[in-house]
């Protein structure tokens, strides 16, 4: 685990994805206790990230994604127990199937699936939650801000207006 | 006989023999086409089979509103059949209730659709013609492929020319809910044209994710020609291509969304290949 | 919108391990003048009697007053400061912890400009879901002090005995007319080597003594179930009569079918090819004749078709063939298997007992099986001896298939009567995760073979446990919906339909992994509603509803939507 208060090749990372909000839904019954974890073994990780705990991960409606997304949030993640190791009865296997399918249209559009990160039973242990999130991170902050969507859209707009 | 004297004959003999108290077709007002709920079969000589038109929304309007021992035909193509289906299984309709008359689509019909069943599964008469795979058509794949770049200038042009006349939904056979996540400032910002279209299609659009019976109706409807059936396609064929699930095709098969296991069998779907999870987090 | 609650701000400094690295006087600054908050205090430990009697003296009215604590984790004092401040009076409803330690000062002490940005859009968020956090709805469940116990097997007859003693009236069915199970088959019984009257007798005598504690129902007919946790109706027939009864909770204890073999190894049609059922029945009639017999294990087993090993058929297997040798000591014993499952130190000795008594072991491949060879009778086995890669022939009077136990050919309708899921060979499956006979449904439990092929003295073993589990559930009193969950104190939160608004879609009760969702006929329309009591609020309900009908009040899409806007509010 690199400390990233002495690495300073990724401090540049941290600092070019400073502008960007990523949104974690954790499981409380897995990510939530690796984030917990990360944070007793205070691990030093990018700020970028807000958690927002769920009972499950199958509580995560697509079109909150959606609405994530067109808010101006970057990247989020969602973050459950391993295929199969749901405590609700494989909730999160129909969860994640939902998930996976709003990828295909986020790439249609040009928003990018890579944007929605899903993890499910890779984010128990700190050190995997930390892993997760820093790498996540990095990959938002290398990214264009999800805005550059809607901002394409307004000078789409305005043009038309001109040319009207 | 030609396709229309076949579906003539047949929808006269369902009347006379009160296998149906209505059958809902189209008929010509004015030399324009317009639905028309026949039930006598003196004015079936009205009826016309073209153009395509949607019938399956009306026909749901009608038996919900009707008297319980109502039964109505519906003169229907693939696309109004696999509406049916989906509405049947969400419990909008009474399939019982209703006696399909399907008939097939023309080759050009199809591509101008992009429909890959362009026919319904049971059919009177005609002949049934290949269907086209939404993929191989030229425009579809303009709006399909390219970097993200451009996908995102592409959908950015064509998304910001809509007035938000919900015309789309309003069409869609599938979209029955009252009230609607779209008219709900929750999810889609009011009075903000057109910052909030894009919440507005990815929601509507993810809405039919499961559903969707590629009719193209919210295509034709669009007063401002956005490909809004082209959102769907990259949805669609990854049901079909990770679960073999096509909406409408089959009565029986709950989405592989909202189920864990096939029906009966204790066994697992053939999972696809992101399930295996440990490669996610590194 | 939201619930008007006015907020009241606590943050907590944790003498220094927050306030160190996070600037809380600008935090404070940013939230005094956020919409809905009313106060704000800055303090040193929140989790400490001291500060709690403070935060609960701020509280005049609880139903009016929502709290929201910046703190510690939920897993390190946040879930403990919600139950002490339920103690003096506030319901964990109106309280929210947000974790600006763990989850904020700790993993980003070296930026504390970021870290104290983060702290206000955490707490922000923590605001906006207090106050669209709504009262959850209750019911009640006064659980029905008897039980249902469908089989009586050793499992079954196990659990009743258990819970007859601790004064529990019990239902206990079975279709067979004789109680003792697949066991009454059996002459003698391993590794215990007893009979099998010996074998259950003194719990049978617990049953049938108990004065009327348990109603034994042979030979009866299961027709419906219904109901949830606390509160089953069950009907049955038995005779002539039928019965319907209510009961608190249920115990499945059918245990499983025996496969027969089908044809393999010239089953049916070759004298002498027996299964080892079979052959019981000849000890038990005190006719065996012969005395070459050859076992083959793995019949119709550990194949694609059961993928699974039946865990009982080895030990099966070397009790007979021990028992063929009581009979003659000059008895020829081969037994041929793929591998010999005898875990554990017990079941071990039990095998090295049965080669030192001159069992002779031969391990045949999965392709290349053992064939039966003869006319009329049985003559000889041909086998391909792995360990020395030689084809062997063995003499025999006697082949004895050992073949595994299956599921039922009913375990469809029965799990679909008591809600139960089943694993991928059919077996009705438990909860996963130290849950070994809870199911899906909360007050259904399964034990014995009827959840994975076991020897008697596991299905004994579960039965009590099963018995336990159930007596637990019955023996508390009045229930709470909210508190009956497997995991939890309290659960998460209820579903919630607005009928309104509800199309009856039935996307929830498809998706509903506890059957908790329904539809139901409301002025002619369906309507989904939720049984609060099978609810564990999950939200998958939630998550494919397509028009929001049905919501977690404690966690609405509002309360998400407003977080979410919480996140994107500053700095933009
Ligand atoms: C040939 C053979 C030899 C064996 N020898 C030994 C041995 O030596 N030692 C040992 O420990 N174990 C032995 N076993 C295993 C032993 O039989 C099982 O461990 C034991 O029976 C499991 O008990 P159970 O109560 O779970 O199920 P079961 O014994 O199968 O009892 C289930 C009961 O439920 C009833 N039932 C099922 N479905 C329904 C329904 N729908 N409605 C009403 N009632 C229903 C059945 O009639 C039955 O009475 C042997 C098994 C076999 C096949
Ligand atoms: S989304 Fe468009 S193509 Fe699909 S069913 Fe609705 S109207 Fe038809
Ligand atoms: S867009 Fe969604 S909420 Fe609106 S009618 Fe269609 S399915 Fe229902
Ligand atoms: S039909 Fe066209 S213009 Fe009307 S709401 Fe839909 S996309 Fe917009
Ligand atoms: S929250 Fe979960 S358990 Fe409760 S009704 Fe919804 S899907 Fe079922
Ligand atoms: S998913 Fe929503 S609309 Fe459909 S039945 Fe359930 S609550 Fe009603």
């Amino acid at each position: 685990m690199t400390d990233r208060t002495e690495d300073s090749g990724n401090i540049q990372v941290v600092l070019e994805g400073a502008g960007r909000k990523i949104v974690v839904f954790a499981c409380t019954w897995c990510a939530l206790i690796g984030a917990d974890g990360a944070g007793k073994k205070r691990i030093s990780l990018p700020a970028t990230f807000r958690v927002i705990p769920v009972e499950c991960i199958s509580r995560v409606e697509a079109d909150a994604v959606i609405r994530a997304f067109t808010s101006g949030i970057d990247g989020v993640a969602v973050m459950g127990c391993h295929l199969g190791g749901c405590r609700h009865n494989g909730a999160n296997l129909r969860s994640a199937r939902k998930l996976e399918l709003l990828k295909p249209l986020l790439d249609t559009v040009g928003i990018d699936s890579r944007r929605l990160f899903t993890s499910y039973g890779t984010a128990h242990e700190y050190h995997q939650f930390a892993q997760a999130i820093e790498s996540f991170c990095s990959q938002i902050g290398e990214m264009p801000p999800v805005s550059a969507w809607s901002r394409s859209f307004v000078r789409a707009m305005s043009a038309r207006g001109e040319n009207e | 006989m030609s396709l229309r004297e076949e579906v003539l004959t047949r929808v006269k003999a369902l009347l006379k023999d009160r296998r149906v108290d209505g059958v809902l077709g189209l008929s010509l007002f004015e030399k324009e086409p317009v639905p028309c709920l026949f039930e006598d079969p003196f004015d079936v000589d009205a009826l016309v089979i073209e153009p395509k038109w949607l019938l399956a929304k009306l026909a749901m309007n009608i038996l919900k509103t009707a008297p319980q021992e109502y039964r109505l035909g519906l003169v229907c193509r693939g696309c109004d059949d696999r509406a049916v289906t989906e509405l049947a299984k969400r419990n909008q309709l009474d399939r019982n209730r209703l006696t399909l008359l399907g008939i097939p689509c023309t080759a050009e019909q199809a591509r101008k659709c992009l429909c890959s069943t362009p026919y319904p599964r049971e059919i009177v008469a005609g002949e049934r013609v290949e269907g086209m795979y939404p993929m191989n058509d030229e425009q579809a794949q303009l709006f399909l492929t390219g970097s993200m770049e451009e996908r995102m200038k592409r959908w950015a042009r064509e998304l910001n020319r809509c007035i938000k006349c919900y015309g789309c939904r309003n069409v869609c056979p599938i979209c029955v809910c009252i009230p609607c996540k779209l008219e709900d400032d929750l999810w889609v910002k009011r009075g903000h044209i057109p910052a909030d279209m894009v919440s507005y299609h990815l929601i509507r659009a993810f809405h039919l994710s499961d559903t969707c019976v590629s009719c193209a109706g919210c295509t034709d409807t669009c007063p401002v020609n956005i490909p809004l059936m082209l959102l769907q396609v990259s949805m669609r064929e990854t049901l079909k291509s990770q679960y073999a699930y096509e909406p409408g095709l089959d009565p029986e098969r709950v989405s592989p969304v909202l189920t864990e296991q096939e029906k009966g069998e204790g066994t697992l779907f053939q999972e696809p290949a992101w399930i295996d999870s440990l490669r996610g987090g590194s | 919108m939201g619930n008007d609650r006015s907020i009241r701000c606590f943050l907590c400094r944790c003498h220094g391990e927050i306030s160190r690295v996070i600037d809380l006087d600008e935090v404070a600054r940013a939230l005094k003048s956020h919409p809905g908050v009313r106060s704000l205090d800055v303090r040193n430990s929140l989790c400490l009697e001291e500060d709690m009697d403070v935060l609960a003296s701020r509280v005049e009215d609880p139903d009016a007053t929502g709290l929201v604590l910046g703190a510690c984790s939920l897993y390190a004092r946040g879930d403990r400061i919600r139950t002490a401040l339920e103690e003096k009076g506030i319901s964990p409803d109106t309280v929210e912890v947000v974790d600006i330690r763990e989850g904020c000062s700790w993993i980003h002490h070296g930026q504390p400009r970021e870290a104290t940005t983060k702290a206000i859009d955490l707490l922000r968020m923590g605001v906006a879901l207090q106050r669209h956090r709504e009262n959850p709805d209750e019911v009640m469940v006064d659980p029905v002090r008897e039980v249902f116990v469908l089989g009586a097997g050793p499992a079954g007859i196990s659990a009743a005995a258990s819970l007859v003693r601790l004064g529990v009236r019990v239902h206990l069915l079975d279709r067979a007319k004789s109680p003792g199970g697949l066991l009454n088959l059996v002459k003698r019984i391993a590794p215990e080597d007893v009979t099998s009257d010996e074998y259950l007798s003194q719990k049978q005598q617990t049953i049938f003594a108990s004065n009327g504690g348990v109603s034994h129902y042979p030979g009866a007919k299961l027709i419906s179930a219904h109901g949830s946790a606390g509160d089953f109706t069950i009907s049955f027939s038995s005779g002539k009569t039928e019965h319907a009864i209510r009961v608190g909770a249920v115990i499945v204890a059918t245990g499983a079918k025996i496969l027969m073999p089908d044809g393999l190894y010239r089953h049916g049609n070759l004298e002498g090819v027996l299964t080892g059922i079979e052959l019981e029945r000849r000890f038990k009639a005190g006719q065996l004749e012969g005395n070459r017999v050859v076992f083959i294990q793995c019949v119709g087993v550990r194949d694609r078709k059961r993928p699974y090993c039946s865990a009982i058929c080895c030990i099966v297997s070397l009790k007979q063939a021990c028992q063929v040798l009581d009979v003659d000591p000059q008895a020829e014993v081969f037994v041929l298997h793929r591998d010999i499952m005898c875990p554990g130190s017990v079941l071990e000795k039990y095998y090295r007992d049965a080669m030192a008594r001159g069992v002779r072991f031969l391990r045949y491949e999965q392709d290349r099986p053992p064939v039966v060879l003869g006319d009329e009778n049985v003559d000889s086995v041909e086998v391909y001896d792995a360990l020395t890669s030689e084809m062997r022939r063995i003499k025999a009077d006697l082949v004895v298939l050992s073949t595994p136990l299956a599921p039922h050919d009913d375990a469809g309708r029965i799990a679909e009567l008591f809600g139960l899921n089943r694993d991928e060979h059919g077996f009705y499956e438990v909860r996963t995760l130290m849950h070994p006979l809870e199911t899906k449904r909360e007050g259904v439990f399964v034990c014995g073979s009827a959840r994975w092929p076991v020897l008697g003295r596991s299905a004994v073993l579960q039965g009590e446990a099963a018995a336990m589990k159930a007596y637990e559930l019955i023996s508390r009193g009045t229930l709470a919906a909210s508190r009956l969950s497997t995991y939890r104190e309290r659960k998460f939160s209820l579903a919630r339909v607005d009928h309104e608004a509800c199309t009856g879609c039935g996307n929830c009760v498809a998706v509903c992994p506890y059957d908790a969702c329904s539809l139901e006929k409301k002025e002619g329309a369906l309507k989904s509603t939720v049984n609060l009591i099978r609810c564990s609020g999950c939200g998958s309900c939630v998550s494919v509803c397509p028009n929001g009908s049905i919501q977690l009040p404690g966690h609405s899409a509002m309360a998400i939507g407003e977080m979410l806007k919480a996140v994107c509010e500053q700095g933009s």
